[in-house]
């Protein structure tokens, strides 16, 4: 009975683990859709309201999801506070406070941070571009993890499912 | 916020020692001019003084501290919010409103669009920062002369640039709004081209105009006059500088709808307005009843004459 039990609760264990990695990839894409989101946002804050970065920032913290929303709003409340710090060090300084509740990896980390030194353009379109660079980047990657999910959520859920059958097995 | 802070807000992080210094000890400062490679120079309207690097002010040259380009950059890059594009068109006309309603002239290579209107303003090396004060009372002398039984009489300012015009028309227009003791408060309609009377920040005015005063911010006179009495029936209208034809089409318009004038126009007396040829048809008819001519004697800007439509002195 007791063996019987053990075997059910590796089982479910392995499977658990199994459903939370997919649950991980899930929000992964997920978090790089927001990102992508928050960057289109911006970019027509900018396009059509022609709005400051800061400014550009509240309003879009508005419409985004957290983590991004208290992101975007921190941003704007430094720079509202004008203690004299460049916009740059102000968004490197706030990304790095949400950085360790992201799923993002290093390198799509990296993107968002090393964007806040994308500003002090005197024309707009260049501005623009920026955005719509950062964004398209996000759109992309979010694209690749979609179809790299795919096909890796149904190995982890069989290898998953496998590996618990074979553990109850040897401890059987 | 105190002036002080207001202009040590327009400062990057690393400037901010030297400036918080000198700005704390005078309360009293008009205008900072700031030139690439050129002294700091700083202004009260009556002295000047060089800027120290340690924040001490001084006359003598020698000692004063220079701007490098890389610290104009840096202020502009700041006022601007790190985006400069959402003030070019500011910069095109040469000029930043900051909060607190200051102003910041600008200078440096214009690029043009076509052969006279210019697409944008790079290489800024030269700033000038005018510290807005609102002198609350500027215009009690001259009120008496402004109404005639309760009724208010069309007015125009007149004085060369830097006398004080602005700053009595802006005080004007917050007592004839709120209402004095020679007349009831009415709405008053302004059109600030170059937000120089409202000092509006985002829209919103910086200085005090008055409980029945709509801003109409960075909007060309003519323009504006005629789309403040469609939308906003104002009982007196102001608009700083008058200057071009179309201004003075609009300005008829308004008279003609009823509605009071106070305008402010660049010249050194009613003789001088009198030869100007785009004013000669509003001078014929009469739009005006009172000219108030400024001057400045030892740094300090006074009222030197008042004249009536005849160009009589009412007050000299």
């Amino acid at each position: 009975m007791f063996k019987m039990i053990g075997a059910l609760f590796i089982l479910t264990g392995c499977m658990a683990y199994g459903v939370l990695s997919r649950i991980q990839m899930q929000l992964h894409i997920r978090q790089l859709k927001q990102a992508e989101k928050v960057m289109e946002s911006l970019g027509s804050e900018i396009t059509y309201g022609k709005a400051a970065l800061y400014m550009a920032c509240r309003e879009t913290a508005g419409r985004a999801e957290e983590p991004y929303a208290g992101f975007l709003q921190q941003v704007y409340e430094a720079g509202f506070q004008n203690e004299g710090q460049p916009f740059a060090d102000i968004w490197k300084q706030e990304f790095t406070k949400i950085a360790g509740k992201l799923l993002l990896k290093e390198d799509e980390q990296e993107l968002i941070y090393c964007f806040g030194a994308c500003s002090g353009y005197m024309d707009v379109k260049l501005q623009e571009s920026a955005v719509e660079r950062l964004c398209r980047e996000m759109g992309k990657r979010s694209a690749e993890s979609e179809q790299e999910c795919r096909s890796k959520m149904k190995i982890v859920m069989c290898l998953s499912a496998a590996g618990g059958m074979v553990l109850t097995m040897m401890l059987l | 916020m105190s002036k002080a802070e207001e202009i040590i807000g327009l400062f990057p992080d690393y400037l901010r020692p030297m400036w918080t210094k000198v700005l704390r000890k005078m309360d009293n400062l008009q205008e900072i001019r700031l030139r690439n490679e050129r002294p700091v120079l700083l202004s009260d309207g009556k002295h000047e003084w060089f800027l120290k690097e340690d924040g001490q002010v001084t006359h003598c040259r020698e000692e004063a501290f220079c701007m490098g380009n890389r610290e104009l950059q840096a202020i502009l890059n700041h006022i601007c919010q790190y985006s400069l594009y959402a003030y070019e068109d500011e910069i095109r006309q040469g000029y930043l409103t900051v909060p607190g309603g200051h102003r910041i002239g600008l200078a440096g290579q214009v690029v043009l669009e076509g052969k006279e209107s210019i697409r944008t303003m790079k290489y800024i090396g030269y700033m000038n920062i005018r510290i807005s004060r609102e002198v609350l009372g500027a215009a009690d002398s001259l009120l008496p002369f402004l109404y005639d039984r309760g009724n208010f009489r069309n007015v125009m300012l007149i004085s060369p640039p830097g006398c004080g015009k602005t700053t009595l028309l802006r005080d004007l227009i917050r007592q004839v709004s709120d209402g004095n003791r020679y007349g009831d408060g009415r709405t008053v309609g302004v059109v600030d081209e170059r937000s120089e009377l409202a000092g509006a920040y985002l829209g919103r005015a910086q200085n005090n105009l008055g409980i029945r005063t709509d801003v109409l911010d960075a909007c060309p006179k003519s323009v504006g006059m005629l789309l403040l009495i469609r939308s906003m029936a104002p009982r007196v209208i102001a608009i700083d500088e008058l200057g071009e034809r179309e201004d003075i089409q609009a300005l008829q318009q308004a008279a003609l709808s009823g509605t009071g004038l106070m305008v402010t126009v660049h010249g050194e007396g009613v003789e001088d307005i009198k030869r100007r040829i785009f004013l000669q048809e509003i001078l014929k008819k009469r739009l005006f009843q009172r000219f108030v001519v400024l001057k400045k004697e030892n740094g300090s800007c006074r009222i030197d004459g008042i004249y009536d439509e005849d160009f009589q002195a009412c007050l000299r």
